[in-house]
């Protein structure tokens, strides 16, 4: 009898707010230092005792097309052979992990009775890189204490799951799944959810700040399981019982206004993951009872400042144009990956300063924008054992709206649209030294999946010397893609 | 840049859910005018590999033979009954006694002697002890020894660790005992410091195929689509069950079921011994290699995992323990009944 527990904990994160930028109002990429209306309610909350009050809405659709190209295996020297599956230390014991033959990933192991055929998973057969997907953006802004409070909302809900994550490794443990490259920072990212709450308060003419929450999920899963033998996964028994919890995590923002028309601001996003934590807890009928930990982060944002400020340049009557101007910290070498660990080493991430700065052009109820951005990769060569696929990108975005008086207050009308470039990536792995005694003496580069010196059966000695492994990026990879996003949004601004 | 792809990437989405909302997607990307979101792409790519596309498991005898396959294989269709066993001196020449004495009194092998091998073997992380035991009527003139009669009288495998298997084999003792034996196996027995020094040369057994041929190590063992028919060699039925090979029932806490195999491995005993005249233990060598030939129905496929030795030399080993007059006699038969008894008294140490 086998009983397992998942335990899920907290869960919080918007990669997808940090991609997108404002998708109703005027805030895209400048959103943390411009009048982003409801979006301030993530982006910069001190904003929102000076934005307008009401209610937005805009359907807003985002196709990430990030293509990842895999070289050719150098070797058939480079494969790991069906046999080496029992190879055993000098001295005696068994590997921690034990790599599968390379023939079967590639094309299969066909039926041999009474056995169903092993399904092939061939290199990059199972990319996620991708997806086109559609949101619900709502946004909802009001004021309080005539005007010196402001309290909003701002979400994006995907039209397909409310929230999702998937877990792969970046290394060569990700044979035994989909032995694929996947994208690090999109992706299964963008469903994360998105639903900030933010609250502004106006302590002065000149100074104003705010606090905002991301929604924190906290998910517990329990999932007793009985299986009589593992020949007969088939008949496996399982309850579940899963409950889930909401907690928020805090950012903060200060905005200062030391003349009319200029706008300074300084936001501090604290760090945003979705954490599941999964117990497992083995039973068997021999009252042999084993258990693992494992622990699961998705979507994680690190600590994040940006600074930056707004200048009306030109102001004639009824026109305006606004400047803005932002940079961005973000301590990416904090990094967690979706198997809760952290590029360390040679290969930690690095941490990043990206900015952007565009323009806006009011005419009456009639408002443009244009945004430019650059965000650099923080991820470092990946010439190692670890494959985490990242460009740097560069990005615009453009938007209209018109607003008309309808019964006293203001419907507005808008269309958004946004680019970004993932610049294109190669990657080549650098060469691993022969190991006789099997210790790698750069255990940072790609491993040796069966050690020159494992103690091997019935099996010539060309299956073990050299480097053998299913890392599907070795020997190496290039990546580059497409952004894209558009939609349109509603506005009604109560007066 | 990316090499292309003719598959268009819209197809290519890898993340549960978007498939569900493609038609709401595509009418949103229709009514926002920007249809270049879904056909702006770039797709996944994969050079071709210098990979071997069947890649050869060579089965290499470290002794210095080759052959047999490592394949597994399934159903067997008709098996041919068991040929007869052949006589227990075939193809074994024993020369005659010269009557030359022992070279040291201390040191004597001659007489009859129950002989218990235990060596340690590994299987996907998981360690399982194989127990054979052999009655060996040795005679030794001078440095030499050899057996004049060496009964196979079974073998089993107990689990060492939690979820390895044990195997049961009782099925099988009978044909071990009459289509093997290590008759004319020789050796020396010496004098060594204030011990003895024993050796037994390689013998290589065989379970399930044809014997001699398969003794040969050069000869690959027969995969399932070879038995032997017609005098022509190949795997045999040897304990008359109706199934290939021999039958092992495996059991263990994650699988259990009957396999079907042929096994070929050899043993070589050399080194000091330790312990008393009538009773010592002595370092082994061991390899071996399975060829499964079929399983049970139900019967899953990972009790089909071959194993390797330990690669802890200590773990291999033998217990000599001379037989007294009156134990362990009869016919062949009654001989290995007794040995499989006697061998808990006499050298519980081999049990380990």
């Amino acid at each position: 009898m086998v009983g397992a527990l998942a335990l899920a904990k907290t869960a919080h994160a918007s990669p997808l707010f940090e991609l997108s930028g404002d998708t109703i109002g005027q805030g895209g990429f400048n959103a943390r230092v411009v009048d982003s209306g409801a979006a301030c309610a993530y982006f910069n909350p001190a904003f929102l005792p000076d934005t307008e009050s009401g209610l937005s809405l805009a359907v807003y659709t985002i196709s990430d097309q990030i293509g990842i190209h895999l070289n050719g295996r150098p070797s058939a020297s480079n494969d790991i052979l069906d046999g080496t599956q029992s190879a055993q230390m000098p001295g005696g014991g068994g590997y921690p992990s034990v790599s599968i033959p390379t023939d079967w990933l590639q094309n299969g192991k066909p039926a041999s009775a009474p056995d169903d055929p092993l399904k092939s998973r061939p290199r990059q057969g199972a990319g996620s890189g991708q997806n086109v997907r559609a949101y619900q953006a709502i946004g909802l802004v009001q004021k309080l204490f005539n005007g010196r409070v402001g309290i909003g909302l701002y979400a994006m809900v995907p039209y397909s799951k409310f929230t999702g994550a998937s877990a792969f490794f970046s290394d060569e443990r990700e044979q035994y799944f989909s032995n694929s490259l996947h994208p690090e920072l999109y992706s299964d990212r963008l469903t994360a959810t998105s639903l900030a709450f933010g609250s502004g308060l106006k302590i002065t003419d000149q100074l104003n700040f705010g606090v905002a929450f991301t929604l924190s999920l906290k998910t517990v899963a329990k999932s007793p399981t009985y299986l009589v033998d593992v020949g007969r996964i088939k008949d496996i028994l399982i309850d579940t019982d899963v409950s889930v919890a909401a907690s928020v995590a805090p950012h903060f923002a200060v905005l200062y206004k030391p003349f009319e028309g200029l706008r300074l601001s300084l936001t501090v996003h604290t760090p945003q993951k979705f954490e599941v934590g999964t117990n497992f807890s083995f039973f068997l009928s021999n009252g042999i009872e084993q258990g693992a930990d494992l622990h699961f982060t998705h979507a994680y944002l690190p600590w994040t400042i940006g600074t930056g400020g707004s200048w009306d340049a030109w102001k004639h009557e009824n026109k305006k144009i606004e400047l803005a101007a932002t940079i961005l910290y973000a301590r990416w070498s904090d990094y967690i990956d979706r198997h809760s660990e952290n590029p360390s080493g040679a290969y930690a991430w690095y941490d990043t300063i990206s900015g952007s700065v565009g323009a806006r052009y009011n005419v009456d109820q009639t408002r443009a924008l244009l945004d430019l951005a650059v965000q650099p990769s923080p991820v470092p060569t990946q010439s190692g054992r670890t494959n985490y696929v990242d460009n740097t990108r560069i990005g615009a975005n453009l938007g209209l709206d018109h607003g008309f008086e309808v019964f006293g207050s203001i419907l507005r009308i808008g269309i958004h649209a946004q680019a970004h470039r993932l610049l294109p990536r190669t990657t080549t792995k650098l060469p691993v030294p022969d190991s006789p005694n099997g210790t790698p003496t750069s255990p940072e580069l790609v491993r040796d999946e069966v050690p020159d010196n494992a103690v091997l059966s019935n099996m010539p000695d060309s299956a073990k010397q050299g480097l053998q492994t299913n890392n599907p990026g070795y020997p190496g990879y290039s990546s580059e893609g497409w952004v894209l996003g558009g939609g349109l949004s509603l506005a009604i601004v109560v007066k | 840049m990316l090499k292309g792809s003719s598959e268009p990437c819209a197809s290519r989405t890898g993340v549960s859910g978007s498939r569900r909302s493609a038609p709401l997607v595509a009418a949103v990307a229709a009514m926002v005018g920007i249809p270049a979101i879904i056909a702006a792409c770039a797709v996944d790519t994969v050079d071709p590999s210098q990979t071997s596309t069947k890649p050869t498991s060579t089965t290499t005898d470290p002794g210095g033979s080759t052959g047999g396959s490592s394949s597994t294989t399934g159903g067997t269709g008709t098996v041919p009954p068991p040929p007869p066993p052949p006589p227990a001196d075939a193809g074994v020449d024993i020369p005659d006694a010269t009557g030359t004495p022992v070279q040291d009194p201390s040191c004597d092998m001659n007489g009859r002697w129950l002989v218990a091998q235990r060596v340690l073997a590994t299987a996907i992380g998981q360690d399982q002890a194989a127990h054979n035991w052999f009655y060996y009527e040795i005679r030794h003139e001078g440095a030499n020894t050899i057996v004049t009669k060496g009964l196979h009288c079974g073998f089993e495998v107990i689990k060492k660790s939690a979820l390895s298997a044990a195997v049961d084999s009782s099925g099988a003792w009978t044909a071990l005992m009459e289509r093997s034996n290590s008759n004319g196996r020789k050796g020396t027995y010496v004098k060594a410091g204030a011990g003895c020094n024993l050796t037994l040369a390689k013998e290589y057994v065989v379970r399930g195929a044809t014997v001699p041929y398969y003794l040969t190590p050069g000869n690959p063992l027969p995969a399932k689509d070879k038995p032997a028919l017609n005098g022509q060699p190949g795997w045999e039925d040897w304990d008359g069950d109706g199934n290939p090979g021999i039958s092992l029932k495996a059991s263990s806490a994650l699988a259990s079921g009957t396999l079907y195999v042929e096994q070929r491995d050899w043993t070589q005993y050399s080194g000091a011994t330790s312990g008393t005249a009538t009773k010592f233990k002595v370092s082994i060598t061991y390899n071996g290699e399975q060829v499964a030939l079929g399983r049970a129905a139900g019967a899953p496929q990972a009790i089909e995992t071959a194993s390797a030795p330990s690669a802890d030399a200590t773990q291999h080993y033998a217990w000599f323990a001379k037989l007294a007059d009156g134990q362990a006699t009869g016919a062949d038969a009654e001989i290995c009944k007794a040995v499989r008894t006697l061998k808990d008294t006499l050298v519980p140490e081999a049990g380990q």
